[in-house]
Order: structure tokens, then sequence, then C-alpha cells
């Protein structure tokens, strides 16, 4: 499978919350899906 | 576009002036109408005295993203050691997009997929030199 991008969102204003909102996410998404996870 | 080569903006200021050289109908290049009107000049002034803190925040949460997301995903960008980006945007490569994208929307995080057809790739030049060198898988 072929990884594909994603852009994330990030703004000078988006707060802590916000950004552990985004980090989480893509968190819960990759555990569902542990095959597809890879390292960087 | 910002450069602290005088040449370069020089030959900037040409292509953004139909090629002129400072001498009105003096063309002596090939070049295009791109002059930033006055309105967008008076809200860009505005806000340049807040650029600096504004990239430093960018900074911040991508120091954050990265420290988070390193290993997780598939990919992620990279700077050169010898510069420090602005992070205009955040881009990770993932091989389950479709499914943070969806997860993302869940917890009403909007994300996007910055030219899901490369430029290169599109009906006008589909067929290009460019085009030639970019694998159909990432077409898409």
């Amino acid at each position: 499978m072929t990884a594909r991008i994603l852009s994330l969102p990030l703004y000078p204003e988006l707060s802590a919350a916000q950004q552990q909102a985004v980090i989480e996410g893509v968190l819960v998404s990759v555990r569902r899906a542990p095959a597809a996870a890879g390292s960087n | 576009m910002v450069t602290n080569d005088a040449q370069l903006a020089r030959t900037a200021r040409m292509m953004a002036q139909h090629g002129q050289s400072g001498k009105k109908h003096e063309h002596q290049i090939e070049g295009r109408n791109s002059r930033m009107d006055g309105l967008q000049a008076a809200i860009l002034s505005a806000k340049l005295p807040h650029l600096r803190a504004w990239t430093e925040a960018r900074r911040a949460v991508a120091e954050r993203y990265r420290a988070k997301l390193a290993g997780v995903v598939n990919g992620l960008q990279r700077c050169p050691e010898d510069s420090a980006s602005a992070w205009h945007l955040f881009v990770v490569e993932t091989e389950t997009r479709e499914a943070v994208q969806a997860t993302l929307a869940e917890r009403q995080v909007a994300t996007a997929i910055h030219y899901p057809r490369p430029l290169p790739c599109s009906p006008r030049t589909y067929g290009s030199a460019i085009a030639r060198r970019i694998s159909p898988s990432h077409r898409r």
C-alpha cells in the first residue's frame, strides 16, 4: 500500500487542547489499523 | 516573495510587471501582471508586525506534532538542519489516509489533501515530462 499525504491543521492560534485532539485522532486511527502504521 | 538577492528581486519585479525593466513599455523578458493590489497590501501591512510571533507559534505546534507523531505515521515533513520552516502546512504520510481523515473528522478536526492530483498530472499538463516521472500510484 502506498503512503499518501494528509495535511493536519496547524495555526498559530491552535490551543493546546486542539493540538491534543489532532494528535489523539491520529493515534486512535493508527491503532485501529496497526498493520498499516509505519516508522518515520 | 522575500529575498536578499538584489538581482533576483529585480528579475521578480520585472516578471510581475509584464517583463518591464522599470521603464514603461520596455519589456525585456516574458512576464505577467501579478502586482499586489492596494487592499491586499494594506491587510498584509497590518499583519506584518505579527509575523514573527505567529511563525514561532506555528513552529511550537509543529514541534509538538513531530514529537508525538514520529513513528506513528509513515512519514513526516523534514526540514534541513540549516533552515527553519514556517510550517505553512504540516503534512504527514500515511497508508491509512482516509481512515485518519475520517477519525479526525469525527472529532471535528478538519484536514486537507493538498493537490490530490499533482499539478503536472492535471488534464492540461498530463503527459508532460514531469508527469511522466511521477508513478501512477502517486498521481492520486
